[in-house]
């Protein structure tokens, strides 16, 4: 029994899924973008020259220098510095809302898909009434009541953003349920959630990571929209899409201060995109020929 | 079939229910309501005097559940010797009413009516694009799989789904507005300030359009039927175009009704960067004080979530007809 789960586990360096995602140019491509993101994150406050909320009102909306790589804002920041830290704001928000999302949905729907009958239905009525609903526009108002900031907005995103979680995990569990090992962990005298933790998780994994990179970088686009909007996270954070909310005020003047914050989130995005791709293709049997 | 309907319709009250409770919950949970009510006259500073008296016209010093009950229905009426005043309370959500905007001084309601078909309007357009676009883009795709044709549109795909919206639409205005002059940016007279929205909204849309579209045909074309329908001999295109394409557009179709509420979404963010006079601007501008606008009118807010939730129900009912009437198993099963 174990055996069997450590065996799906510890061959994955072996798996043909493995590699498959070793061979995709996009795994590669995704990888790098994302190791890249994550370690600017990290070293931030060595890569950046200045602070990124340290103004020099007398050097303001200056274009890209050999002294401000990307030229300063309206209040003379450094706009190499702020999008440098601005990776923290946007590993925060796409890693929060993933572990927000999953610990209530992957619960829930592996309850709905396990126990079946009753609580199914009643789970997965609320699950398809949250589906339906428009999430930025819930998520516009709560943080229209609540007050913008990073931690409203990422529980106004789960508020309708643990649904998908759920139906997947339930989904998973519906399958796994029907299997021989299952039975067999029941006809040892397992209980219930021993076999849902040791046995239905550890075996619905692959999914829940394709799941996650692909909702993190939605998160993340979501999240700046709303920023954007004035409804997210507000300046002078150097968040990029409040960044962009302060240089849309002369877009014509300087656009170059509206390239940069949008391009750094198109290359955050797209790199979470490609190992999700790649991951997707590579757990699917049916996409690898 | 009737009785699926009326299955689904009356799944329809419960969730009504729910939507109206958080609409309405979205004022009393400000904290302060009255104080709300005084900052969307332009009272920035108000007394408590001042304050009293709006509570009391308000109704707002009763208990949440009379103000929930009167907010729909009208009753109890406005008690005078309560100090309530009728001129200002809601006749009730179940007659129309949606309250008094201080900002536009008249009716939420009239308001609405004047900004939903802008946005139906932007809305129908954005949808026809990211169609037209996905479709082709997705089948082409995977009809000439694993090829610089399937590469390159599978690129712009994802390009298209990892791009903010809102920048692509600033980039829009930048390029075409202002640098080449070509198109109107801002606000609503006439069809070519359509164009750049529209294009905006529905390249977006058209990214994870293709995507699906690709994987749902490919899906199809590994099927024995197709097989068995190149096997006897038929044309490729009619193996394509009568097998083919219609069995992937099934999963294609249900697919674009479960992505509607990102339509809306996505339309209140284009609305706002364009300025574009539907309910978007309306709610976020407007109503939340947010993105230039100024101050927050919150029967504004109230109406405006109100109407997209309504319009997201609705999809969603219409999108399980849809369906039930396609799928004879969905209709006659336990009732989905």
């Amino acid at each position: 029994m174990l055996g069997k789960i450590r065996g799906h586990l510890g061959s994955t360096r072996r798996s043909p899924a493995f590699r498959y995602f070793k061979r995709d140019i996009r795994a590669k491509v995704g990888l790098a973008i994302v190791l890249l993101v994550i370690s600017t994150a990290i070293f931030a406050d060595f890569i950046a020259p200045y602070s990124p909320t340290e103004q020099h009102l007398d050097e303001a909306e200056q274009g890209p220098s050999w002294k401000y790589l990307m030229g300063t804002d309206w209040a003379g920041r450094d706009i190499f510095s702020r999008i440098v830290h601005g990776t923290r704001y946007a590993l925060a928000i796409g890693i929060l809302f993933v572990v927000v999302t999953a610990s209530i949905g992957v619960p829930l729907g592996l309850l709905a898909g396990y126990r079946g009958g009753k609580t199914d239905s009643l789970i997965m009525r609320m699950v398809d009434a949250t589906l339906a609903m428009p999430g930025l526009i819930i998520a516009l108002a709560f943080v229209a009541v609540f007050g913008p900031g990073l931690y409203n907005v990422i529980i106004a995103l789960a508020i309708t953003g643990w649904a998908g979680y759920a139906r997947l995990m339930r989904g998973q569990a519906l399958a796994i349920k029907g299997e021989v090992y299952i039975e067999a962990a029941r006809a040892i005298g397992e209980k219930d959630r021993t076999i849902v933790a040791r046995y239905v998780l550890p075996n619905s994994i692959s999914p829940l990571i394709v799941m996650v990179t692909m909702t993190l970088p939605a998160a993340i686009l979501i999240a700046s929209a709303m920023s954007y909007l004035g409804l997210g996270v507000m300046p002078p954070a150097p968040e990029w899409g409040a960044m962009l909310l302060q240089s849309t005020r002369n877009l014509a003047d300087n656009p170059l201060k509206s390239v940069f914050p949008g391009v750094a989130i198109i290359v955050v995005v797209l790199g979470f995109n490609f190992l999700g791709d790649a991951l997707r293709d590579a757990f699917d049997p049916r996409l690898r020929e | 079939m009737y009785g699926f309907i009326i299955r689904r319709l009356l799944l329809l009250i419960p969730i009504m229910l729910a939507v109206s409770i958080v609409v309405f919950m979205l004022l009393p949970l400000t904290g302060d309501p009255e104080r709300q009510v005084l900052l969307a006259q332009g009272v920035q500073d108000p007394s408590v005097e001042q304050l009293e008296a709006v509570r009391h016209q308000y109704g707002y010093h009763r208990p949440l559940y009379i103000q929930y009950i009167r907010w729909m229905t009208g009753y109890p009426p406005a008690d005078p010797n309560e100090n309530e005043d009728a001129g200002v309370m809601s006749r009730g959500l179940l007659r129309g009413d949606l309250g008094f905007s201080h900002k536009f001084q008249t009716p939420v309601l009239d308001k609405m009516l004047e900004a939903l078909p802008n946005t139906l309007i932007l809305m129908a357009a954005a949808f026809m694009i990211s169609l037209a676009l996905g479709l082709l883009l997705g089948v082409i795709s995977a009809l000439r799989r694993k090829t610089w044709v399937d590469y390159t549109g599978m690129g712009a795909a994802l390009f298209g789904v990892s791009i903010p919206n809102y920048w692509q639409g600033l980039m829009a205005i930048l390029i075409f507005g202002i640098w080449l002059g070509w198109l109107p940016v801002e606000g609503y007279h006439g069809l070519s300030y359509l164009i750049l929205p529209a294009l905006t909204l529905g390249t977006a849309q058209a990214g994870s359009l293709a995507r699906m579209t690709r994987s749902s045909m490919l899906d199809v074309l590994r099927q024995d039927y197709i097989r068995t329908a190149r096997a006897k001999g038929l044309r490729e295109r009619t193996v394509i175009y009568t097998h083919a394409l219609k069995n992937a557009f099934i999963p294609v179709a249900t697919l674009l009704f479960l992505r509607l509420p990102y339509l809306f979404g996505g339309t209140v963010v284009i609305e706002t960067v364009f300025n574009w006079p539907g309910m978007g601007t309306l709610l976020v501008k407007h109503g939340m004080g947010a993105a230039g606008g100024m101050g927050k009118d919150w029967f504004i807010v109230q109406g405006g979530v109100l109407m997209f939730l309504l319009m997201a129900v609705t999809a969603n009912l219409l999108c399980d007809i849809a369906y039930a009437y396609l799928n004879p198993k969905i209709r006659y099963g336990e009732g989905g």
